[in-house]
């Protein structure tokens, strides 16, 4: 089930509410865990089993580690902390990367294993990162190991982050668990998050992606230089609108239950490098790689050798999490590459002061280059883009299907750079403190005029792709 | 008295141990079994025959499919993917009903699963060839082919061209 559903909105959405809130407090967690198992069940009837199983696992063993640290048995509580890592990973494994371990293993000549498309459980990459983060710092005893199951599961199965993030750590939330936010005016809050979220998706993100899928289906021989750059940013645009669409979505729906998740997105178009762009972009993941891998590995205080190995192996781990398949791999690594090369080349002075137009030019090509990489699963086809891009090959400046596309969506186009900036959010800050009538008014009739177009959108449009299957 | 207060927390603690130890095998032996079963239903093999599966498949509502599409004969087939039925296990093949229209479906199963690779290299030519046709004046239809879904399981291959191209992969997979 897809939060940019007609069901989700008016059928799932209302009744797990009523539940939520009719039922007495004590039960509201019980309904928390039925309804998020009811959400992730509607798509994955038989995975969802896997997912209690992990649950009930990584329960089991923060209780182990924290006994045996209790005890003073730290090489016990070692030995379960790399048990219970080994398990989780090897799921996320087993059931993420089988298909791609396989595909390459038939490269090597006299290995021929049968080739099998393994369903690949959706949100499996995102609750897999939770339950570590839970079993590390249950270890690192920075967390005490939760007593309730039931408590454990509400936080690993929440339906608001349970399929395409944010990645919420334990530690962020656990006091939430037992003291909830319930009020109006934080509902409301919720409300107007999840309006703008699914505005983004559907209003934004799908006519991003039409474009996108349109212009890049074919084959390359007959693109012009202004289609290959209409194929970069429209996903520029959709990966963006979607993702973040879908994190405002899961922001608010924790609110409308009690819950505060931190940002996910902070306008990452506005940033003047890559390394700026990869502190807004993707938060909750950066921090877990920060936190989990990079920071373990001995982060940036050690020689830069060292220092240019960690980066490279967290910016690989980041593209492989992405997806099985080599086109996040080189991804990651193309981000390894950049944020190297502005740590040790470009930003090694600090005395050296670039202009900011020059910075942001770099930083949003730098993030459209990537997408391409990020988008085309074939590495050719996506140099072959890049290269027309930029002038290669004898390839028309412009063609009838790219000229339409900007043309007929220019509009739209406008919209999706403003929206990419701050300047929304600022002029709702405003008018939420300027708190008067007419700026009450404004500001209600802007969201239900979002809410209304993007549910007409959702009643008349059949597109409305789930971008986050191969997380 | 402390003596005995702490003997008895050691024992609490022992006994904790015990079932926690318990408790983290019978769960691992239930992820173990899990997994050994979708392994299993993965590599085995359905003997249903085309026909029976593409009846499961087609039974999916889809409006939009329903009406676009025909149940075609070896001949189309032939002339659609340049292959001979008459190779093959089943075939079952529906065709778009006009050139307006892209939506397809096909449920072949194979005698050889050596077979599969040129099965699948057509489909996707044919894929190829409709998005070329499509491509600047009908963007619903190269949505579509956009979408489409080529699956390959044991012995079937299964090709859809729909708005509801998962809806029917999904029919497909579960009637296995």
């Amino acid at each position: 089930m897809v939060f940019s559903s007609i069901f989700f909105i008016f059928i799932f959405l209302p009744v797990t509410l009523a539940l939520y809130y009719l039922v007495p407090v004590k039960l509201r967690d019980v309904v928390l865990l039925l309804m998020s198992l009811v959400f992730y069940a509607w798509g994955e009837p038989v995975y969802v089993i896997l997912m209690v199983l992990s649950i009930m696992f990584n329960y089991v063993m923060g209780l182990q580690i924290d006994l045996r640290q209790e005890t003073g048995n730290a090489d016990r509580a070692r030995f379960f902390l790399i048990a219970a890592v080994a398990v989780d990973l090897g799921l996320l494994g087993i059931f993420k990367y089988y298909g791609f371990i396989v595909e390459n293993l038939n490269h090597i000549p006299f290995i021929n294993i049968p080739e099998h498309q393994l369903g690949l459980p959706i949100g499996i990459s995102f609750y897999t990162f939770q339950t570590l983060s839970y079993i590390i710092d249950v270890y690192r005893k920075k967390i005490k190991a939760q007593r309730s199951i039931l408590l454990l599961g509400v936080y690993i199965t929440m339906f608001p982050q349970l399929i395409a993030g944010p990645i919420v750590q334990y530690g962020d939330i656990e006091r939430q668990l037992y003291d909830r936010n319930i009020s109006r005016e934080h509902f409301a809050e919720g409300v107007r998050i999840f309006i703008k979220g699914l505005a983004k998706k559907v209003l934004l993100a799908n006519e991003a992606g039409r474009v996108f899928d349109i212009l890049s289906g074919g084959s390359t021989d007959e693109l012009s230089v202004l289609s290959a750059w209409m194929i970069a940013v429209a996903f520029t645009f959709q990966i963006y609108f979607d993702f973040s669409g879908y994190s405002d979505m899961a922001i608010g729906l924790g609110k409308m239950l009690g819950f505060d998740f931190k940002i996910n997105f902070d306008h990452p178009y506005m940033s003047t490098s890559a390394t700026e762009f990869w502190r807004r972009w993707h938060i909750s993941l950066g921090s877990w790689f920060r936190d989990y891998v990079y920071i373990p590995l001995g982060g940036s205080f050690c020689p830069p050798k060292r220092h240019i190995f960690n980066m490279m192996v967290v910016w690989m781990l980041t593209g492989l999490w992405h997806g099985a398949s080599w086109n996040f791999v080189f991804w990651g690594l193309y981000y390894g590459i950049l944020l190297t090369f502005e740590k040790y080349v470009l930003f090694k002075n600090p005395e050296r002061h670039y202009p900011s137009v020059l910075l942001h030019v770099y930083a949003m090509l730098a993030a459209m280059i990537g997408w391409v990489f990020f988008s085309i699963t074939d590495m050719s086809k996506a140099f072959r883009i890049i290269g027309i891009m930029f002038g290669g090959g004898a390839h028309p400046l412009t063609d009838n299907a790219g000229l339409y596309y900007l043309m007929s969506m220019s509009l739209l186009w406008a919209v999706m750079i403003i929206a990419s900036t701050d300047t929304f959010s600022m002029l709702e800050k405003k008018l939420e403190e300027r708190n008067t009538r007419p700026a009450v008014y404004v500001t209600a009739a802007f969201y239900s005029l979002l809410l209304l177009a993007s549910l007409a959108d959702l009643v008349n449009d059949t597109y409305n792709p789930f971008l986050y299957f191969r997380f | 008295m402390e003596e005995n207060e702490m003997k008895s927390v050691r024992m609490t603690n022992e006994r904790k141990k015990v079932l926690l130890d318990a408790a983290a095998l019978v769960i691992l032996l239930a992820i173990v079994i899990f997994i050994i079963s979708i392994f299993a239903e993965l590599f085995a093999d359905s003997d249903r025959p085309a026909a029976d599966v593409a009846a499961d498949v087609t039974a999916v509502e889809s409006q939009d499919t329903e009406s676009s599409v025909t149940e075609a004969g070896e001949l189309t087939f032939r002339k659609i993917f340049g292959l001979n039925a008459a190779d093959y296990d089943g075939v079952v093949y529906y065709c778009p009903v006009s050139n307006m229209d892209a939506c397809e479906l096909l449920v072949v199963r194979v005698k050889e699963t050596e077979q599969t690779d040129a099965l699948v290299k057509a489909v996707n030519s044919r894929i190829e060839s409709q998005k070329s046709v499509f491509k600047g004046y009908a963007p619903k239809q190269f949505e579509q082919l956009g979408r489409a879904r080529v699956l390959v399981t044991g012995h079937y291959v299964f090709y859809v061209v729909s708005d509801d191209a998962d809806e029917y992969a999904r029919a497909f997979s579960a009637a296995l």
